[in-house]
């Protein structure tokens, strides 16, 4: 009994347990969600009562009891209505308190932003709580018709209450970034997509947050005749669902306790830069802007935080970042070389002449190396509202964002480059070599003529990588100084690099080369190879004898490294001028707010 | 050394070029209720959220039960009680289902919730009255239920702003009732509120703000001999024979300040307290005394005299 009022306790002790209830057990909500729910579940009926004669259907009803059908239609229409039902409620998480004008009492209250959310995760448990409730007459009709599987049925379930809890927080990670109504259609659109994506039969389903690949489960196995017979075991595709869904709602149960970087947003900002005369009006303008800004807001968010995240948040965050880096970097990693270790010796030994794995480790290599200072991008850049502002590190000891960021970025930097160089050294002097073959085969494999170099492959490829990382980091940073937002400034950043770094300069060099009129002109031949050697493309589809015949099989790659350390400086110069203001900006009193 | 249970030191709060609050300086002890009075747009609103740890200072610094609010907001606010001027409200609610919701987001335990919500029912005088719902109650009963919900975790001090706005007279009445009762059990209280008798009678202590600057402070006493309303008037009517010679003899009384006939009744201003001499004096020199009133500068008098009408 104690075990029970303990569990009970644990929604009846969430903030918003008493409101919810309140909500809920009421006519309007019962009766919107009863016929919502019918509704949905007719839907999914709709399209086999519509053409009863329809092959696949009465393949269906041949190899399955009707009962177990309609236990997976009722599951099925329980998930597509919490898709729609639980990021609706949710959109009220902040914009409720605030248009009732009581989030200051909240604030006062002293709970915890990370209470406070998770009560409202929580309490989606009585709104499923009443969705099922509402599907007992159907429950019943299936124990009529019999075939149910219970075992099945009841891992279903619990499927279905993960992506509740899944969606709820999730919702709740994007409304501390976006406004309610943004963050709502995006999930809605995201899940929904997800959702089908789920129903597909593909023999390996990757589309694993949904329970819908193990409801989908039962139908292929039963109707294994049209050829769509399911690889793996039931088991295997609720183990990956029920995965799936717990490391999304662990990450965003992490996002949740983390939360923006709100403490240093000003008082009364827009977006949250520095204030100035006039904001308001931008207010109206923009409504997608950032919502949590309010003095209230960043009080919650921050001041009602507990003590070791208040005096150790910059090594809270920065810290946790850095480890999820590593810990995504170090799964992929291991699953490459547990993956080609295991094609040992049976595939991969011998001296044949084409060895194509040598060429797909050395990609792969490249792939996760580049993968991962694209996410370290994203992760150490602070928009300019926040960059240069000065948060507890650790015990007391304060530092500025910016220099979080950089010593961060060029953490991984570094660990990233050691791995994508060390990681072939090891595995050829480890597995290959030991297998009878090896990673490094000098220059055995000719192409169009020109012999691929694996040494120069796998440290300079890397080290293109490494330096066009750091080059899009400074520039990221740099348009960071100037925009509100951090996505932007990625967005921006990886169109100019793409465009005017990697493409431009290729297309010039190709175009030099293959144009007729232009194969004459002495001074562009001999300079059009060296103008598309800037792009990093060119140097790694040099690097890889990609290039084609048109291209000399002997370039340098100076050019790279040459217009790489150009943009470096130039971002540098820029970065140091943009600073010098902002500062001055960070400095300036604050606006007063007009709501 | 005694604590005060609010501590206002030294604090300023600008916004742009406009100072909402200039160097203001108050102290409150247990048990105690500061009236906070001023024009609109004195900084009474900043200063309570800045108490209420709500707007940060740009300088100085708050303490409520000698935490400051600056450094630790959170501990405050576990001390605190702060009652809006306007009632925010979750929507679809009744009086018990809010303050259970309030409750549960202080912190209040399940088995708790019910016992304190009944208490500060009946402080409130909300009793029997739970199932109602909120967006139904007339101003008043908003008014105690934005208080009750202030009370639910017992907070030692109490920030309420304008808490009697909109009220009517029993109303008013009763809410005054209620502030005193809080402070007889030992809670430290500010109110602000333009209803200048309500804060005549409950409040120990008085702030006058006039665009963000703290003009008087003080008790009543205080604040007249210092806004130079510290005089009593004396009106007196005597005889018409006697009019003259009583003028003459009052006139020249020790402490008498003025004496003026008006309306065929002698009008004096008296810098002492007591006001029996100058019937001591005309019974001596037999002059029999019609009629006999005294009044005192109201707060009222001292607010239109210490304010220019001046806002932030």
């Amino acid at each position: 009994m104690s075990a029970v009022r303990q569990f009970l306790g644990l929604f009846q002790n969430s903030p918003t347990f008493g409101r919810d209830r309140a909500n809920l057990i009421s006519g309007v909500t019962i009766g919107t969600t009863a016929l919502a729910l019918n509704g949905a579940i007719l839907i999914m009926v709709l399209p086999l009562m519509l053409d009863p004669d329809d092959r696949d259907f009465r393949l269906l009803t041949e190899s399955m009891e009707f009962g177990q059908l309609l236990g997976l239609i009722l599951l099925g229409g329980a998930t597509a209505l919490a898709t729609f039902l639980i990021p609706m409620r949710l959109v009220s998480v902040f914009m409720a308190p605030r248009i009732g004008r009581y989030f200051d009492q909240i604030v006062l209250s002293g709970i915890s932003p990370l209470r406070f959310l998770i009560g409202k995760a929580t309490s989606q448990n009585l709104f499923l709580a009443l969705i099922l409730f509402l599907l007992l007459p159907w429950f019943v009709l299936v124990l009529s018709l019999g075939g149910l599987e219970w075992s099945v049925f009841l891992a279903n379930l619990f499927l279905v209450w993960l992506y509740c809890m899944m969606l709820a927080l999730v919702m709740l990670w994007l409304s501390l970034y976006l406004n309610e109504l943004l963050a709502m259609v995006i999930l809605i659109f995201g899940a929904s997509v997800l959702c089908g994506l789920g129903c597909a039969p593909f023999p390996f389903q990757p589309f694993v947050i949904t329970p819908f690949p193990a409801l989908m489960h039962s139908v292929y196995t039963a109707v294994n005749a049209a050829g769509i017979e399911p690889t793996r075991s039931y088991f295997s595709v609720f183990a990956s669902c029920a995965a799936g869904m717990s490391i999304v709602s662990g990450v965003s149960l992490a996002a949740v306790y983390l939360g923006p970087l709100y403490g240093i947003i000003r008082d009364n900002s827009t977006f949250g830069e520095v204030v100035r005369s006039g904001d308001s009006k931008r207010k109206r303008r923009f409504r997608l802007r950032l919502h949590i800004q309010r003095p209230s807001e960043i009080a919650f968010f921050y001041e009602n935080r507990g003590d070791a995240f208040r005096k150790h948040e910059g090594f809270i965050r920065w810290g946790t970042a850095m480890l999820c880096l590593l810990i995504v970097s170090a799964a992929a990693w291991s699953l490459t070389i547990s993956i080609f270790a295991r094609m040992f010796p049976s595939q991969m030994a011998g001296n044949s002449p084409w060895q194509w794995w040598i060429y797909e480790f050395h990609i792969m290599c490249h792939i996760f190396h580049g993968v991962g200072l694209v996410l370290a991008v994203f992760l150490f850049s602070h928009p300019r509202n926040t960059t240069y502002q000065r948060l507890p590190l650790i015990f007391g000891w304060k530092a500025e964002v910016s220099r979080l960021d950089t010593i961060g970025f060029m953490m991984f930097l570094l660990v990233s480059t050691a791995t994508a160089i060390g990681v072939p050294i090891w595995f050829d002097q480890v597995v290959a070599i030991p297998g009878g073959s090896a990673l490094f085969p000098g220059q055995k494999f000719v192409s169009d003529g020109g012999a691929i170099d694996y040494v120069r492959i796998s440290i300079e490829g890397t080290m293109v990588l490494s330096v066009a990382g750091l080059t899009v980091y400074l520039l990221q940073r740099m348009i960071c100084l100037a925009l509100w937002l951090k996505t932007g400034a990625m967005v921006s950043a990886a169109l100019f690099y793409l465009g005017v770094v990697c493409i431009i300069p290729l297309m010039v060099g190709a175009m030099a080369l293959e144009i007729p009129e232009l194969r004459d002109n002495a001074t562009i031949q001999a300079n059009a190879p060296q103008w598309a050697m800037i792009s990093p493309f060119t140097v790694f589809l040099f690097l890889y004898r990609e290039l084609g015949s048109s291209f000399p099989q002997s370039l340098s790659t100076v050019p790279f490294y040459l217009g790489q350390t150009i943009m470096i400086g130039g971002c540098l110069v820029i970065m140091r001028r943009q600073s010098r203001r902002l500062r001055l900006e960070y400095a300036a009193p604050l606006s007063k707010e007009h709501h | 050394m005694t604590i005060a249970a609010i501590e206002i030191d030294n604090v300023t709060k600008t916004y742009d070029d406009v100072v909402a609050i200039h160097q203001v300086s108050l102290k409150v002890p247990r048990g105690a209720t500061l009236g906070l009075i001023g024009p609109n747009g004195a900084g009474k609103t900043t200063l309570l959220r800045i108490v209420s740890t709500l707007a940060r200072p740009d300088s100085g610094d708050v303490r409520i039960e000698g935490k400051s609010v600056r450094e630790n907001p959170r501990l405050v606010r576990s001390h605190l009680g702060f009652m809006p001027a306007e009632f925010g409200c979750p929507r679809n609610l009744t009086i018990e289902e809010y303050l259970d919701y309030f409750a549960s987001m202080y912190g209040i335990s399940v088995d708790d919730r019910t016992l304190r919500i009944r208490d500060v029912c009946e402080l409130t005088d909300l009793r029997g009255r739970e199932d109602v719902y909120v967006k139904g109650l007339s101003t008043g009963n908003r008014q105690r239920l934005l208080l009750a919900k202030t009370l639910l975790h017992d907070p030692s001090v109490l920030i309420l702003d304008e808490p009697a706005s909109g009220l009517d007279p029993r109303a008013r009445n009763e809410l005054r009732a209620i502030i005193r009762t809080l402070a007889t059990l030992g809670k430290a209280i500010i109110i602000s509120s333009h209803i200048l008798p309500d804060i005549e009678e409950i409040s120990d202590h008085i702030g006058i703000l006039e665009a963000g600057r703290l003009v008087l402070e003080g008790d009543l006493a205080t604040l007249r001999a210092h806004s130079g309303t510290a005089q009593r008037v004396v009106r007196l009517r005597v005889p018409p024979e006697d009019m003259s010679r009583a003028a003459e003899i009052l006139s020249n009384l020790p402490g008498v300040a003025s004496c003026d006939t008006r309306d065929q009744n002698l009008v004096i201003t008296s810098d002492e307290p007591d006001s029996n001499y100058l019937l001591a004096a005309l019974l001596q020199h037999q002059i029999r005394v019609q009629q006999f009133s005294e009044n005192e500068t109201n707060l009222e008098e001292i607010f239109m005299r210490s304010t220019a009408g001046k806002v932030t």
